[in-house]
């Protein structure tokens, strides 16, 4: 269960890492959302030659950027596969029913190529190095010009911040909660489908009531600290843009441009 | 009453509120993120739990916040189906391609557009019953049996609407069969999720209503 890997900040003083979290942040969204636009290898090639050079930037080894693509590396396998067999085009090779069209092999590499940059640029420009508390107080600056319209921005980044603090901690309860259950008898592997429902139930009870046990404690805490809201609150770290963040969100976004213009034009 | 204490009085309720929302929310994420906590395996699709936490902040919180997450709920149904997919994946998400049979702009819809809706339909169910039958806790988990199976007949009504043809192809059944398939589906997950969540909505809410309504009192 520590395992569950969120928010695991690679802790260093790279370029990316002192980088103003708000440009990672946004640039993340822009990379995320170009790359579904890219469906051609000389434009991907280029823009993971993008991601391989912050890789270098951010000096984290290679086995940890290898384990933030683990939870996508079945996934985009099985996509591959049904892509091979399902998209038609010229046959390379038959298998019994099935035949292997060089459209499919494109597609289906193109596919899998895709998610895994982007699973390793989003997780390069915020989770790896960005502190999570970072993330939620950019996430704040970002969304403040909507408190023109009244969002309550401040309490977004609030309930981010709680729920990401928060994850960790009730995972461990479902597992000791899960415990608990085995050695009273429960069993949540095997059995009918029914016994399943009750093992489930077993477990999600006592997890929801402590959670919300939990929701009371910290209400009472924070308003021992005098919590109000936003109202003058100051931060111990305000995030203050510099000169090299600016360079760095033109030199990025130039890039993406340049990947774009790839793609449509050549 | 001073205008001092009239403020922290609201301040109170207001992190109270906060607070509340950001555990149905830390609720949510856990299970979205750990699977066997959010998906019971059963055929092809597996039936979630992720819809209860929705349920049960309706039903504490209001509608408004409900719907707010409902919108998580239909955001990770979003990701989960974008970066993990399965065979049917396009029904959530438009950026999944697979075998030829894309998302579109509906499935951003059947994604989030039920999942929001069934915070506010919980509530308004939860508030309608409890004035029937005067029995808030049942009521809770009557309204959660409702809600529950509404969601489910929106996504998979949703699903036949826009997608019947492609969702036959990528099941691997003839056309005319889709109609039963979903019917399936409705009636194996559907009715799992609506136990599950009518049993957790109840109990939750008993046993919350108790320890809630004391520190109200001790406050």
């Amino acid at each position: 269960m520590n395992s569950l890997t969120l928010g695991n900040y690679y802790p260093g003083n790279s370029l990316l890492h002192k980088i103003d979290p708000r440009i990672k942040l946004s640039l993340s969204l822009v990379f995320m959302i170009g790359i579904f636009f890219l469906d051609k290898p000389l434009s991907l090639g280029v823009y993971a030659l993008g991601i391989l050079v912050l890789i270098l930037i951010s000096r984290i080894d290679a086995l940890t950027i290898l384990k933030q693509v683990r939870p996508v590396i079945f996934f985009s396998i099985f996509a591959f596969i049904i892509n091979i067999f399902s998209v038609p085009g010229d046959v390379l090779a038959r298998l019994g029913p099935l035949q292997i069209t060089r459209e499919g092999l494109i597609t289906g590499f193109l596919m899998m190529s895709r998610l895994i940059l982007l699973v390793i640029g989003s997780s390069l420009l915020m989770t790896l190095t960005t502190t999570s508390l970072l993330l939620a107080d950019s996430i704040e600056s970002l969304l403040s010009p909507l408190k023109v319209v009244k969002v309550p921005v401040h309490d977004i980044a609030m309930m981010i911040s709680i729920a990401l603090r928060f994850i960790p901690t009730l995972a461990d309860e479902a597992d000791k909660i899960m415990k608990a259950q085995s050695a009273r008898g429960a069993n949540y592997d095997t059995g009918k489908f029914f016994d399943r429902i009750k093992g489930m139930v077993t477990i999600l009870i006592p997890l929801f009531v402590s959670a919300i046990k939990r929701a009371e404690d910290l209400a009472v805490a924070m308003e021992s600290r005098c919590y109000r809201g936003d109202m003058e609150r100051t931060k111990y770290k305000p995030l203050k843009l510099q000169t090299r963040d600016i360079v760095f969100l033109i030199v990025a976004l130039l890039f993406m441009t340049g990947v774009l213009l790839i793609q449509f034009l050549l | 009453m001073s205008e001092v204490s009239k403020n922290s009085l609201s301040t109170r309720e207001k992190t109270r509120k906060l607070t509340m929302f950001s555990m149905f929310l830390t609720l949510e994420l856990l299970l979205f993120l750990v699977p066997y906590l959010g998906y019971i395996p059963v055929g092809p699709i597996n039936a979630t739990t992720l819809h209860i936490p929705v349920i049960l902040c309706a039903i504490f919180m209001g509608p408004a916040y409900g719907a707010g997450l409902g919108f998580v709920f239909g955001l990770s149904s979003l990701l989960k189906n974008t970066f993990m997919p399965t065979i049917t994946s396009f029904v959530f998400s438009p950026f999944v391609e697979i075998g030829g049979l894309k998302g579109n702009g509906w499935s951003l819809w059947i994604a989030i557009g039920p999942r929001i809706l069934l915070g506010v339909i919980a509530y308004y169910l939860f508030v309608a019953l409890a004035k029937a039958i005067k029995k808030p806790g049942l009521a809770a988990g009557l309204a959660a049996a409702l809600s529950t199976f509404i969601h489910t007949l929106m996504v998979m009504g949703s699903i036949y609407l826009f997608f019947g043809k492609e969702y036959a192809q990528a099941r691997q059944v003839a056309e005319s069969a889709v109609l039963g398939l979903i019917g399936g589906v409705i009636a194996v997950n559907g009715v799992a999720e609506l136990i599950v969540s009518a049993i957790l909505v109840f109990v939750v809410y008993q046993v919350s209503k108790g320890f809630m309504k004391k520190r109200k009192t001790n406050a």
